[in-house]
């Protein structure tokens, strides 16, 4: 089955918009996101390109004054909301898991 | 510096055939420096292992030309990667890695696809609307060939476009059809959490080879066309009008694009050439004095018959021409070995009814090149059993034949040569 999009973030969307909540370009949010996971995450240039496009369209993210040649993000509060769902939803699943090692600990 | 050029024959939606060439070229010493519509240059350098990749940016202006601003982000942002750009074609946008940790260009398969989709759904889109029209055409050649094979073998018009049709319909498909099995395969894996599949598509290569020798074929049968054919060295220059345009168009379209128009503007002012191309066609015909000629100078009668004739319409008999009885040359679809008349209608026409015919008789009116008359044509049987009156005119450079779908009658043959001597002090056959 597919995944519907956006029901569910995929690791690189996750932390590209981790990444943006604070103002910084799109070279920046792919060493930011190899940095925080220690190279476990490495994101495209083609795909953090088309992403923050999709994320643009969502109204996650905002486009700031540029940098030169560079392009600057940020996260909006729609965008705040969707990452802090994501991280709700990922908690909920680490206590799932918690709580089904525990019961069969005890079985 | 050595540099070279080498025919790109891979299809645009085959990322990976073309890493694979490029990786091939590195090992021989050539690094591709620039890409073109075909032609692609190589700069000698040492033979060694580069590492090419290849992503398509929808962004991209479907024109080629100099990157637009969107594009120029997306290759920044490609450098802070690793990657440094080297050209574009058909949005397929190529880099070669400047350092061994280059982080692969794409990283998530299913926007991958998504992204490769929407780059591609223009080319695609003009691949199948081409497809439909030769199919449409082939189409058309087929029910001519059901009410006349030896006519249709026997044109050379049919033949030219018969030898490019194919041709065109081969590239058409093969992307298409190679295009939505790699769509269908790529999407089946990513949906197993796979990444999109390989794009290697090794027949490509050959076809386009197949089609291009048809295409030469076809220039060159065209070339013989205009050659033999009435149109002549003037066929040629209307060749070499509409290649010229075609130019024109390139040279517009490329000035826009370094202009950094969108492609909508450049789709807008091309759609707006060819319109004021059109119009000029069509005046250039409308005012040309052989097009005016469809409605005759004069008009004349013999009893109840009204003749159209053009004022420069100058009759000759068959004697006059040279023509033995028994090898009368009719216009004619169907030639032997050393003929290939060519035979337009409607150049000249009849009117009205002949003299105590009870209904109305059918009658053509061919133009026909005169060289052509000075070669044995040999008229199909079945157009001989229905053309049972003929009378010809030296026009110009061209002679007129007038025939009839039926016998007609003494009476009504000397009323009509009457008339045309009458009229032009000549005699018709």
């Amino acid at each position: 089955m597919a995944r519907e999009k956006f029901q569910t973030l995929t690791e690189q969307m996750f932390y590209i918009l981790l990444c943006l909540r604070r103002p910084c370009c799109g070279a920046d949010v792919m060493e930011r996101a190899r940095t925080m996971t220690e190279g476990r995450v490495l994101i495209g240039p083609g795909t953090l390109y088309a992403l923050l496009e999709t994320f643009r369209d969502q109204g996650w993210t905002q486009e700031l004054a540029p940098e030169g040649r560079r392009r600057r993000y940020q996260l909006t509060e729609a965008g705040e909301r969707r990452l802090e769902e994501e991280v709700q939803r990922l908690l909920r699943q680490v206590e799932d898991y918690r709580q089904a090692a525990e019961e069969e600990g005890e079985g | 510096m050595k540099r070279i050029y080498r025919i790109n024959w891979l299809a645009a939606t085959d990322g990976d055939a073309v890493t694979a060439w490029l990786r091939q070229m590195a090992r021989r010493g050539w690094y591709l420096e620039k890409t073109g519509g075909a032609l692609w240059r190589f700069l000698r350098g040492e033979p060694g292992e580069a590492v090419y990749a290849v992503a398509y940016f929808p962004g991209a202006s479907i024109y080629g030309g100099p990157a637009t601003e969107e594009q120029t982000d997306y290759i920044d942002l490609c450098a802070a990667a690793g990657w440094g750009y080297i050209g574009q074609w058909k949005r397929m946008q190529i880099f070669r890695a400047q350092r061994p940790d280059a982080v692969p260009l794409e990283t998530e398969p299913e926007q991958k696809l998504e992204t490769i989709q929407a780059a591609m759904r223009p080319f695609q889109r003009s691949s199948l609307l081409l497809a439909l029209l030769a199919l449409v055409q082939l189409g058309l050649y087929a029910s001519l060939w059901r009410i006349s094979p030896a006519a249709m073998l026997a044109s050379p018009g049919i033949l030219v476009t018969l030898t490019g049709l194919p041709a065109l319909l081969l590239m058409c498909l093969t992307d298409l059809v190679l295009w939505r099995r790699w769509l269908r395969r790529s999407r089946r894996s990513i949906q197993r959490g796979g990444d999109c599949v390989k794009s290697a598509f090794p027949a490509v290569r050959q076809i386009y080879k197949a089609a291009a020798v048809l295409l030469v074929l076809l220039a060159c049968q065209a070339g013989w066309y205009f050659l033999r054919t009435t149109g002549g060295w003037k066929g040629l220059a209307v060749v070499g009008g509409y290649l010229l345009l075609m130019a024109l168009a390139a040279l517009y379209t490329r000035a826009l694009r370094k202009r950094d128009y969108p492609d909508k503007v450049i789709q807008q002012n091309l759609w707006f050439f060819v319109g004021v191309t059109c119009a000029i066609v069509l005046i250039i015909g409308l005012t040309r004095p052989r097009l005016q000629r469809i409605e005759p100078d004069y008009y004349y009668e013999i009893g109840t018959n009204r003749y159209g004739i053009y004022t420069d319409t100058v009759p000759v008999t068959w004697r006059d021409l040279g023509i033995e009885a028994g090898r009368v040359p009719l216009s004619s679809l169907l030639t032997d070995d050393s003929a290939s008349p060519l035979v337009r209608r409607v150049e000249f026409w009849l009117l009205g009814y002949l003299p105590g015919a009870t209904d109305e008789v059918r009658c053509t009116a061919y133009h026909v090149p005169w060289r052509w008359l000075r070669e044995q044509v040999v008229l199909p049987a079945a157009e001989r059993e229905q053309t049972r009156w003929q009378t010809l005119y030296r026009w110009g450079e061209d002679i007129v034949l007038l025939s009839a779908d039926r016998s007609l009658t003494e009476d009504q043959l000397a009323a009509i040569r009457a008339g045309l001597t009458r009229w032009f002090g000549g005699g018709g056959g």
